[in-house]
């Protein structure tokens, strides 16, 4: 051979690395894919600012203010379904058979997947936010509360990231997990995202209120805005912050596990 | 003395219901190259995957350079190379960053896996195209690539899971080439394939596999020694002659059903032949072809599992 064996295995590190590194240049040299989850979150944060908006009232707070937080969380979800398909794509055309025949870490790799795909998601949120300021959205919480805000999205990324890699192992093909997406309908739809969970009828706040999207919602909402609008939600703060932390470490301690182990099985 | 390239001994694999391995028993000496031959759904994919660390087998025994599958799939990954039946190549990088990612992926240093991206590039004819994105690709040089990624790491045993289905027989011959090259500097091989040719050109060592076990195992020749002897073929050129040359030929001419071609078992190859000539001549019969056939796989494949082989139409007419 012209090449000699190497003569240790690749290290946890440079595994995730590489697999961040080669996720990266697929988004970024796949531009459709970034492209079509931002223009996906602009028309939807136009529409529901300018077309719903109007219909909307929430008590002491600009429709708009109240929205933002809500659609950059929410909107995350829809973003997450691109994660499931590339995943099911690379488990169909032999890409994790060769991953999965070397030396290397499955947890190192699916980490690398997940690392990426929450910069994606945490990009896509942050274009979000920034739409949002032109269309008139202002924090008015403290420079803490946005700080930690973020810190919360960058765990709910994570989270969600480990849901949908743990779908797209599962579901086979890219054309059958195409559509996971949707899930991002009936979650973000039934939660405090677009409209005050008060406003719904009495069974579905039970479940609007403590299902991890709202809870989540909620935290970013009081974090950035402050005072005005913890008034509007169902839980203290402090209760919204807590149970988005632990929705978030519980989907991660569940998910990530059952994705690695099912990309081991193949 | 150097362990057995491969050693299953009755090796199974049930999927649910399906019985995809029925006993498996198969020793190959180290330094050969195996070809797994079979029809589609024969048990190859299932037997290489098995191979591979990919799929657990459920019962038997299966080592692979001596390492045992079953007990300890990460260091047999430390000696195996895969390529499969798809080209598992990212489209969105260029062919040096995907063979630098797999480099590095296999223990390869930084410089290392530049070299051994730059050496694979160059050895597999693809230096050229080496910084173009793999999407811009054609089939054969994404399979050409997807050989390369399983070898910058140098590995012991190469696995080839039918590396040129669905290729034109211009990339198949390209890639057989670079098959051979690597076979010449000394790395062990196992192959599936469902083409006789690819099994009869790159092999030392051929397993028919069929319902999951193997039916018959040795040499190309040796296969082609249980599909009986040679044949002296004659066709003459008017018709109106067959039957008397059917019959100076002697009591073991057969004269085919289409009335113009006779055959006769050659015990003796071309000597068998030039006398069919001179006695033909003898008796005034003008010929319009005559030639001595081997048996091919083909026929060991036909009287082994009782369908035809898959059959390959520009190979076939190129060889």
């Amino acid at each position: 051979m012209s090449t000699l064996a190497p003569s240790t295995t690749a290290t946890a590190v440079t595994t995730t690395l590489e697999m961040v590194h080669r996720t990266g240049r697929q988004l970024a040299r796949t531009p459709q894919v970034p492209g079509i989850a931002v223009a996906q979150s602009v028309i939807f944060l136009l529409m529901f600012r300018y077309v719903f908006g109007g219909a909307i009232g929430v008590d002491g707070v600009p429709y708009v203010n109240f929205l933002v937080p809500g659609f950059v969380v929410g909107g995350m979800l829809f973003t997450a379904g691109g994660t499931a398909v590339a995943v099911a794509t690379d488990a169909a055309t032999g890409f994790n058979d060769r991953l999965r025949s070397m030396p290397i870490s499955g947890t190192a790799v699916l980490l690398g997947r997940a690392v990426a795909d929450m910069a994606l998601l945490l990009g896509v949120a942050v274009v979000t936010a920034a739409l949002g300021f032109a269309i008139g959205f202002r924090p008015s919480g403290s420079a803490g509360g946005v700080a930690l805000s973020i810190l919360l999205l960058v765990l709910y990324a994570w989270a969600i990231a480990s849901v949908f890699l743990w779908l797209g192992l599962v579901g086979g093909s890219a054309q059958a997990v195409q559509g996971l997406g949707i899930l991002g309908v009936p979650f973000s739809f039934l939660s405090s995202a677009f409209v005050p969970v008060q406003s719904m009828p009495a069974v579905l706040q039970v479940i609007a209120e403590y299902q991890p999207l709202t809870l989540m919602v909620d935290a970013v909402r009081g974090l950035v805005l402050g005072e005005p609008v913890t008034a509007t939600t169902a839980h203290s703060l402090t209760f919204s912050v807590v149970g988005s932390v632990l929705w978030s470490i519980g989907l991660l301690a569940v998910f990530f596990p059952l994705a690695v182990r099912r990309y081991r099985r193949g | 003395m150097e362990p057995p390239l491969l050693e299953a001994v009755a090796l199974t694999k049930r999927y649910g219901e399906v019985d995809a391995l029925t006993g498996v028993d198969l020793i190959v000496p180290a330094g050969q190259v195996l070809a797994v031959l079979g029809p589609n759904g024969a048990g190859k994919t299932t037997l290489i995957r098995s191979i591979a660390t990919l799929t657990r087998p459920t019962s038997g025994l299966l080592n692979v350079a001596g390492i045992d599958v079953v007990a300890e799939p990460s260091r047999v990954r430390r000696v195996i190379g895969l390529a499969g039946q798809y080209a598992a190549v990212e489209p969105a990088m260029t062919g040096r960053e995907n063979l630098r990612m797999v480099a590095r992926l296999s223990g390869h240093g930084r410089r290392d896996a530049r070299s051994a991206a730059d050496a694979v590039l160059e050895q597999l004819d693809l230096a050229e195209v080496g910084d173009r994105l793999v999407r811009n690709y054609s089939g054969g040089m994404r399979r050409r690539l997807d050989l390369g990624s399983s070898l910058v790491g140098a590995p012991k045993v190469l696995l080839l899971d039918e590396p040129t289905t669905g290729l034109d027989p211009r990339s198949r011959n390209e890639l057989w080439s670079a098959i051979r090259e690597l076979v010449g500097r000394g790395t062990d091989v196992i192959l599936t394939t469902q083409y006789l040719e690819e099994a009869d050109r790159l092999a030392d060592r051929i397993a028919i596999i069929d319902g999951g076990r193997v039916v018959a195992q040795g040499s190309p020749a040796e296969l082609k020694g249980l599909a009986g002897e040679d044949v002296v073929e004659v066709r003459v050129r008017d018709d109106a002659d067959a039957h008397r040359a059917a019959g100076v030929l002697g009591s073991h001419a057969i004269l085919e059903p289409n009335g113009t071609g006779i055959s006769l078992p050659a015990t003796d190859g071309v000597q068998d032949l030039i006398r069919v000539i001179g006695v033909l001549q003898d008796a005034g019969i003008a010929l319009a072809d005559i030639g001595v056939r081997r048996p091919t796989l083909d026929d060991v494949f036909l009287a082994l599992t009782g369908r035809p082989a898959a059959t390959d139409v520009g190979v076939e007419a190129a060889a």
